[in-house]
């Protein structure tokens, strides 16, 4: 009697060590790899566009198809923070360059990505700050795993997640 | 085996596997990462070098001429390395464990560019000021083998008085011309050996010693066996010399007139349109081959077979006027403009179609329309528009200045204000209102008026300049071309030859094309047809040119870096290994990048990351620099508004003006627009004169939130047809006039002061050129017609008179019986003297009105020298000809072309 308990703890056992750890073992690193393409395609997204002055319908598609690659499906978030040239202006001849003197608004993803369907290309100029933040939105198979043990509270969990920003350095043209 | 055994066999199995998978992902990860940072260092750094770079041409009035824009260059890589060292966690002591790691930064300039990359040299000897030591200075002494000696002495301190003083050379046994068995090494530099040990010094010798120091036991005449091993080597970052965007090309053309002749050109091509040619036509005479110099520069503006996209005019508006005009040399058009005359330019609203003229200027200086302005370079005409603006702009600052001060007593401010009043009461302007803002309106009416000047100047001399390439260079092909700055072509000939003589052997060469060179009509237009369009075949062969000669040079540097000598501590010499440089592929859209702005371009390579080693590059470009001017960086204020702090400047194409000038708001004059660059808006000039005011602003309209803050808006298509013509037309305009100004404006460093050619016609003594000695029995005439002659120059050799007291003589100077050029408001000639009874030579420029109509060749005979006193004076005897033996004197002709 005793004897069977034990091998069907030990079949379990084996089983969990044989199928589950691996499994989990295994996805995690599949989530580690897309986290290492992701945060590539974002850096590399990020510094091209801010290097040349614009974000390219070009660099977009190719940004989201790299990701997508994955096999996961992904929130992309832009912002940049557009410098308002007139608050800094020495109209009333102040010394334009004081620290914190500059102030941006912002404009986001769905603004942009308009301009970019419509145009083509959006385009910053110098002084202004682009961030692009990438976080997988559907649950991978390592979360769906873990979910199995523990579980998570809050549905804006994620585990892959990249973000880059940087000032911009040139004006762009279109 | 029993299950249980299997488990453990398959974990034990399993698990090094996992843990070695995870431990490589981590190593992979972190390399990203690693190389991500670096990169955003990387380009941190170059954009504070771009930073650096626009400051310093900002509040550098002289940054565009070349020295100074090196040091400028300098200046910038410095700060390129300091940022990358602190971007690394280094200090800036510790940055030259950082320069290995760059093997090239590329700077691209307006007209050439510069590479700032590690070269091996010798390290000089240099005492404790920096100051570099060479044979024959104190404290340097022969040891009779080739090598010498170095003890730096200092200034010594009198016990006496206890002031310095120099050591006199007597007290020292130095290096003397005639001691030495090598003369040539006197004055020569000294190298440190790789036997050089710096010595302790111990107390009573000044300064250090060093040992071995030498030069080469050769003398340099014979410096045929260079032994590196001599000198000590050392890695140190140079700034390479100044490249320029050039190509050779050579041909056999046409030249204006349809002669037959062989062109030899070099072309100097720009970021914009700005070219310079210098050169050759070689004329293929039957007795001796006969060659034409040319020296010309200027903005080239597109043209078609049919007609040039600019034309111009200061006579009438008929055709004939037009073409009339274009019969000035660029420097007379210049002046004409300048001294406030009348002029009316018009732009091709379609490259394509050769009658769509619309006008763009049109200078007045009569009427209700009067709007000229006259500039004055000397600053000795006080009426000039140019000091005038002087006055009022110090007015108005002295009016600020006092309001602005907190020091100043109401009286300071009415005094400035009555100063204004009376400055304007006494140039006839009714005073009412605010003074500060009349002064403002007074300022920008005198502003714009000169920008019309400016861009006028612009148009016309870039008309000038086009035509003359169209007439001369129309057929030059890409083909012909020879050498591209630092890359030689010619083995391309060879190898068309080889194919032409049947070889099956067909090379692939990019340069293989019978496209023109200067062709500009293909491609789509979308800033006015007075820009050359970036899909145009002219514009691809410029990039194809300038890309062309980078990369060889750029390649060249980093690779020749690969091969520097290093010297072993064991005193023995390799070549480096351990690094290897190469340059890397850039995309198309990099080149874009840096081709069309000046550009910093850095690159790092070598540095260890993570896995692998680090190889990478950024491009930095700069929009806002003393040095070029792009269409897109030109904003545009209406003139009223321009500089008041309620109003806003634009982009040349916003729709928020359009839609304003179509609704007809309350403008006045829509199409009077003041343009300024995007760089007068983000560097001020720091004044010199007031610390209450310290940056000479003038700028204090605002950004339109539409198209200058937000460049993210749809600007209206000004130079396609429909909508509201007049709104556009208006926009069109202001866009020209902007444009021709801001390049104007620019100081150019490579512009030839005079665009122009000349032919040597004769030249006393060169067989090659005479057939006889006296000139007047032989035909000299120039290769080209009268009306392409700007000037003839003649010398003259000995001109003799009987008494001697006559010290000069004074001519009138006719052609074909009229003068070749009058004086102003007369028919008369332009006189010219010669002193006489001298044996100097002596040089007349005899200008040649540029409205003369022959195209016959210029022939000495037609020239008639007409003494002005031929009845008092002693140069020849009674029913001599004065004009004959004139030109007996002559030594020298040279004919100068437009």
């Amino acid at each position: 009697m005793s004897d069977t308990l034990i091998t069907v703890v030990a079949i379990l056992l084996a089983a969990i060590m044989m199928f589950v750890f691996p499994l989990l073992s295994i996805s995690e690193r599949n989530d580690d790899i897309s986290q290492l393409s992701v945060q590539t395609a974002t850096a590399q997204f990020v510094d091209n566009s801010r290097s040349v002055g614009k974000i390219t319908m070009d660099n977009y598609t190719k940004l989201i198809d790299t990701i997508y690659a994955t096999g996961n499906t992904y929130d992309v978030e832009m912002e940049v923070k557009i410098l308002d040239e007139n608050i800094g202006k020495k109209s009333a001849w102040l010394q334009g360059t004081v620290i914190g003197e500059n102030v941006y608004y912002s404009v986001y993803t769905t603004q942009i990505v308009e301009v970019l369907q419509d145009t083509g290309i959006y385009t910053m100029k110098e002084g202004d700050i682009f961030s692009c933040s990438i976080k997988n939105n559907n649950k991978t198979l390592s979360q769906a795993i873990r979910g199995i043990f523990y579980s998570i509270s809050g549905s804006d969990t994620y585990s892959i997640a990249a973000q880059h920003s940087g000032v911009c350095t040139a004006n762009g043209s279109n | 085996m029993r299950l249980q055994g299997m488990s453990i066999v398959f974990a034990l199995v399993c698990l090094p596997i996992i843990l070695v998978i995870a431990y490589y992902l981590s190593l992979q990860i972190k390399t990203i990462n690693l190389q991500n940072q670096y990169n955003s260092k990387l380009l941190d750094a170059t954009y504070d070098a771009m930073s650096a770079f626009e400051l310093n041409t900002a509040n550098e009035d002289l940054s565009t001429v070349s020295d100074s824009l090196r040091t400028i260059i300098e200046a910038s890589d410095n700060i390129f390395m300091n940022a990358l060292s602190t971007n690394f966690g280094m200090s800036n002591a510790s940055k030259s464990h950082l320069e290995p790691f760059i093997p090239a930064i590329l700077y691209t300039l307006y007209d050439g560019y510069y590479i700032y990359a590690p070269t091996y040299a010798p390290t000089v000897v240099t005492d404790s000021d920096g100051n570099a030591v060479s044979v024959g200075d104190l404290g340097v002494t022969a040891n009779g083998d080739g090598t010498y000696n170095y003890t730096e002495y200092k200034k010594k301190i009198n016990t006496t008085t206890h002031l310095e003083e120099d050591i006199p050379r007597s007290d020292t046994n130095s290096v003397s011309y005639s001691s030495l068995v090598n003369k040539s090494d006197y004055g020569q530099l000294l190298y440190y050996t790789p036997k050089t040990v710096k010595k302790d010094t111990n107390t009573d010798t000044i300064g250090l010693e060093y040992s071995n120091c030498t030069t080469s036991i050769e003398a340099a005449s014979s410096f045929g066996e260079t032994d590196p091993k001599k000198a000590q080597y050392k890695t140190q970052n140079v700034l390479k010399s100044y490249m320029p965007y050039s190509a050779r090309y050579v041909q056999d053309i046409k030249d204006s007139e349809g002669k037959d002749c062989k062109a030899d050109l070099n072309v100097i091509y720009t970021l914009d349109n700005y070219v310079t040619i210098e050169g050759s036509f070689t004329y293929p005479d039957v007795d001796t081959p006969r060659k034409i110099y040319y020296t010309k520069s200027g903005y080239l503006v597109p043209f078609t077979g049919d007609s040039l996209s600019v034309r111009f005019s200061v006579y009438g508006d008929s055709d004939a006027d037009y073409a009339k005009s274009l019969d000035y040399s660029e420097n007379e058009i210049q002046e004409y403009i300048e001294t406030g005359r009348p002029i009316k330019v018009q732009v091709l609203k379609n490259l394509k179609d050769p009658s769509s003229w619309e006008t763009i200027i049109e200078i007045s200086d009569i009427g209700e329309n009067k709007n000229n302005a006259v500039i004055d370079k000397t600053n000795t005409n006080t009426d000039s528009d140019s000091s005038k603006l002087t006055r009022y702009e110090n007015a108005l600052f002295a009016l600020e200045e006092a309001i602005k001060n907190p020091t100043s007593t109401p009286d300071d401010i009415t005094n400035a204000q009555n100063n204004a009043t009376n400055l304007l009461t006494a140039d006839g302007v009714t005073i009412s209102g605010d003074i500060a803002n009349i002064l403002r309106l007074k300022i920008n009416d005198i502003k714009y008026r000169m920008q019309l000047n400016s861009s006028a100047i612009y148009y016309a001399k870039a008309a000038i300049f086009s035509k003359w390439v169209k007439d001369n260079l129309s057929g030059l092909e890409v083909k012909s071309i020879h050498d591209i700055s630092g890359l030689n072509y010619t083995t391309y000939i060879d190898e068309f030859v080889r194919q032409a003589t049947g070889d099956d052997y067909k090379p692939s060469n990019m340069w293989d094309s019978d496209d023109k060179v200067f062709e500009f009509t293909n491609g789509t237009e979308n800033r006015g047809s007075t820009e050359i369009k970036p899909d145009s075949t002219f514009y691809n062969h410029k990039m194809e040119i300038i890309r062309t000669s980078i990369q060889y040079n750029l390649n060249l540097s980093m690779s020749s870096y690969n091969r520097h000598l290093y010297y072993n501590d064991d005193q023995s010499y390799e070549y480096n290994k351990n690094t290897d440089y190469t340059m890397p592929i850039m995309k198309q859209s990099e080149w874009d990048q840096i081709l069309s702005n000046i550009s910093i371009v850095s690159f790092m390579q070598g540095m260890d990351c993570g896995l692998k080693q680090y190889n990478n590059y950024v491009v930095v470009s700069s929009s806002n620099n003393e040095i070029m001017t792009t269409t897109d960086n030109i904003y545009y204020a209406n003139k009223d508004e321009f500089n008041d702090e309620n109003s806003e400047y634009h982009k040349y194409n916003c729709k928020k003006v359009f839609n304003k000038i179509k609704d007809g708001a309350d403008i006045e004059n829509p199409e009077q627009r003041m343009s300024f660059t995007s760089k007068e808006v983000k560097y001020d000039k720091i004044s010199t004169r007031s610390t209450v005011i310290p940056y000479r602003y003038d700028h204090k309209n605002l950004a339109c939130y539409e198209c200058i803050n937000d460049g993210n808006y749809k600007g209206e298509e000004i130079f396609e047809s429909g909508g509201d013509e007049d709104a556009k037309y208006a926009l069109r305009k202001a866009y020209y006039i902007g444009v021709g100004k801001e390049r104007n404006d620019v100081y150019k460093m490579n512009a030839v002061d005079r665009s122009e050619g000349y032919e040597i016609l004769y030249f006393d003594g060169r067989e090659s050129m005479v057939n006889s000695a006296n000139i007047n029995t032989k035909e000299i005439n120039s290769k080209l017609g009268m009306n392409k002659i700007k000037s003839i120059e003649l010398v003259f050799g000995a001109v003799t008179t009987e008494r001697r007291d006559e010290a000069s003589l004074t001519f009138k100077i006719n052609y074909k019986g009229r003068p070749l050029k009058e004086q102003t408001g007369t028919t008369e000639s332009l006189l010219y003297s010669i002193p006489t009874n001298t044996t100097n030579r002596y040089t007349w420029n005899v200008e040649v009105d540029s409205h003369i109509t022959d195209t016959n060749a210029f022939n000495l005979g037609n020239l008639i020298f007409e003494l002005v006193n031929a009845d008092t004076s002693s140069f020849v005897p009674e029913g001599g000809n004065p004009s004959e033996k004139l030109k007996n004197s002559i030594v020298a002709i040279r004919v100068i072309y437009k």
